[in-house]
């Protein structure tokens, strides 16, 4: 099913969408939100068969990153040209944010980059890095949205603004097919293998992401590796440690831009709406404490989990490309 | 599970048949009929959107007022069967937009007599509000929209259905449901060649006899979901036989469910051989082992290893050491989830 605002039924990124998608109904709508922002819907019904929705996105179509989100950069934004991902991690904090688990795709992607560009030009003498991969996995519908190809060109002729994309999937084919620009980056999120395989339902193994990255550091693409969120289950040092080599066995680190770890965290009332969705996951009934409105692993057990992790991942990179990520890294709900 | 509206006794006759239903509780405002068991309610709400949106809450209430059921609307409705045959103008009134893109598209679906389709979306045509069913199964019918009218329509403007209730129905059953269980049926019955008013009663009967066979596929599905939430919504072993048993305040509830929900996750099925205190008798175990020592103190207090489950269950536990059992209980249950190791499962289809 795609649900299409009547403004852009017509619009050249909506046909093009619908025309690689020949065998769904369409049905038009006034504004996403009547189909997205609905009350009374099931988050995990919705999972079995998430529609899609186009629309166009208005007000502010680039934000501030919150606090403590960024690799190095002065002037952190994320922009969001989709919400939602095809994946089902069991802890990404979308499932409590949003009410619905239809994909939004906005396809006004020439608004995006006005508004990038008018960032960009803004007389600063920071670097302004934008991240795509806030509210949704940038390459994963890449075969359907065209997103990297039509924003990875575009940063291309912005020396002074750096993108990040942010994935688990393996869809780089668009990205194969251009030259790597130097400040686009391409980071992936993991956790062990252990993990991945219950926890992150519909995402390509560990292995197959390697192996994509492994691909774009032979073309020159510049990398990023995200261990965020880290997993506390029975085992978890050895899963880590074993994460770990596995991934530098596959990557040298001549290719990474930079590495960043954050521990499990999630605001309050989003952990209720998991605890809720999913009352029969083990994830949500560990050893979790609230922290001034925050849910996260009991204090010590997080620092030993940190620092462990710190400590294996220095082993492996410079410290000058390691980014702890020690805040939490929520906007706010309200924006 | 299954709550069925339908506006006209004619509609009710054939799933009212299926489904082995019986009039039930005489002399209300509508006539109501239910399956034995209470697994499947029909009312009969009578014609329009007021009335459809008023019979759906008098059901919920009279089935029981439990959330989570399947809502289903099943009736005839109008359509035009296509331009090229009829020779209506391609209207483009009511939602331009849709007409257009059923055309652009060549997806205008041009429905006969007979054919059964399920609501993708759901407009009033008094308010221009739209709602938009979510199907998260195989639909074993074809997608529509539907268009609530006020009065009979007579002019059947594609690509719409024309019926006079769902735009009552959806928004008032989506209270009591979540909307992946809610839906709206519709059998084309009337068109610009075939008059509404020359249908008679069997007509009308043969009409929604004739899909019956899939919407009660769908029935069946959406009952399955329905089920399935039902079942993570459930308490968690032990709480009822708790509050039972102790006295609990408001918020103390609440932490036992919690606590009780985390230990029948955590310790799945355990027979408390491992010291675990089961999910299948949780309290018993605790409450057995907390009369044999003082009260834990809430970091410290690990009662070790208590012993397995016992088929009497809950034994009393002795106010003589000062905590109220209640508490003693609650903070027991803490510590023994702290000793518990978190053991990922395969992660679950996201259907429940």
């Amino acid at each position: 099913m795609i649900y299409v605002e009547a403004e852009v039924l017509d619009h050249p990124r909506t046909l093009d969408i619908c025309r690689r998608l020949p065998r769904a109904e369409v049905v038009t709508c006034a504004r996403y939100g009547e189909v997205f922002n609905r009350r009374a819907q099931s988050f995990r019904l919705q999972k079995r068969r998430p529609a899609l929705i186009l629309a166009r996105k208005y007000g502010r179509l680039v934000l501030p990153a919150p606090p403590g989100y960024g690799v190095g950069g002065g002037r952190n934004y994320y922009f969001s040209h989709m919400l939602n991902c095809p994946f089902d991690c069991r802890y990404c904090f979308l499932q409590g944010m949003f009410r619905s688990a239809h994909h939004v795709v906005f396809v006004n992607y020439d608004d995006f980059q006005r508004e990038i560009a008018g960032l960009v030009a803004a007389p600063e003498d920071r670097e302004a890095w934008f991240f795509s991969g806030y509210d949704c996995d940038s390459l994963a519908l890449e075969p359907l949205t065209r997103f990297a190809a039509s924003f990875v060109p575009f940063f291309a002729a912005l020396p002074r603004a750096w993108l990040e994309l942010r994935t688990k999937s393996v869809q780089v084919r668009s990205l194969l097919a251009i030259a790597p620009p130097p400040n686009v980056v391409v980071a992936w999120s993991f956790t062990p293998q252990e993990v991945q395989g219950v926890l992150e339902r519909l995402t390509p193994p560990v292995e197959r992401r390697l192996r994509a990255m492994a691909r774009l550091a032979e073309r020159g693409w510049r990398l990023g590796l995200r261990f965020d969120p880290l997993i506390y289950s029975e085992g978890w040092r050895e899963q880590y440690g074993r994460l770990y080599e596995q991934v530098f066995r596959r990557l040298g680190v001549e290719s990474l831009h930079s590495v960043s770890l954050g521990p499990f965290r999630l605001p309050e009332d989003y952990f209720h709406t998991l605890e809720k969705l999913y009352p029969d996951e083990p994830l949500f009934a560990g050893p979790l404490e609230n922290r001034a409105g925050q849910v996260g692993y009991r204090s010590d057990l997080e620092a030993e989990m940190v620092d462990y992790c710190t400590r294996e991942l220095l082993g492996h990179v410079p410290r000058e490309i390691f980014f702890p990520c020690a805040v939490p890294c929520f906007k706010d709900p309200a924006e | 599970m299954l709550r069925f509206v339908v506006a006209l006794a004619s509609e009710a006759r054939p799933i009212a048949g299926r489904y082995r239903m019986r009039a039930a509780a005489g002399g209300g405002p509508f006539r109501v009929f239910a399956a034995p068991g209470d697994d499947a309610w029909l009312i009969v709400s009578g014609m329009g959107k007021a009335a459809a949106a008023a019979a759906t809450a008098y059901l919920h209430l009279l089935a029981g007022g439990a959330p989570g059921r399947v809502w289903l609307n099943v009736g005839i409705g109008g359509h035009c069967h296509g331009c090229e045959h009829c020779g209506h103008p391609f209207r483009e009134g009511v939602d331009p937009a849709a007409a257009a893109v059923a055309r652009a598209a060549g997806r205008y679906r041009s429905l006969a007599v007979g054919d059964a389709v399920l609501a993708h979306k759901i407009t009033d045509r008094g308010s221009g509000i739209s709602w938009y069913p979510q199907l998260v199964i195989d639909s074993p019918l074809p997608a529509a929209a539907v268009l609530t009218a006020d009065q009979v329509e007579r002019e059947y403007a594609p690509p719409w259905v024309y019926d006079m209730e769902a735009s009552g129905f959806f928004p008032t059953a989506c209270r009591f449901s979540t909307a992946e269980l809610v839906h709206a049926c519709k059998v084309i019955s009337d068109s610009p060649a075939a008059s509404v008013t020359a249908l008679s009663v069997a007509a009308v009967e043969e009409l929604i006899a004739g899909c019956l066979e899939p919407v009660e596929r769908l029935a069946g599905e959406l009952a399955g979901l329905a089920r399935g939430l039902a079942d993570l919504a459930a308490d968690p072993p032990g709480y009822r036989e708790a509050l039972a048993r102790w006295h609990f305040t408001a918020s103390e509830r609440r932490r036992l469910q919690r606590l009780l929900r985390r230990l029948a996750v955590l310790a799945p099925g355990s027979d408390g051989a491992d010291g675990a205190g089961g999910a299948d008798d949780p309290l018993g175990a605790l409450a057995a082992g907390l009369n044999d020592r003082p009260p834990a103190a809430p970091a410290a207090g690990l009662p070790e290893a208590p012993e397995p489950p016992r088929a009497s269950s809950l034994p009393a536990l002795e106010p003589a050491s000062g905590a109220r059992p209640a508490a003693r209980l609650l903070r027991a249950l803490e510590a023994r989830l702290e000793a518990l190791p978190v053991r990922l499962r395969p992660a679950a289809a996201p259907a429940p």
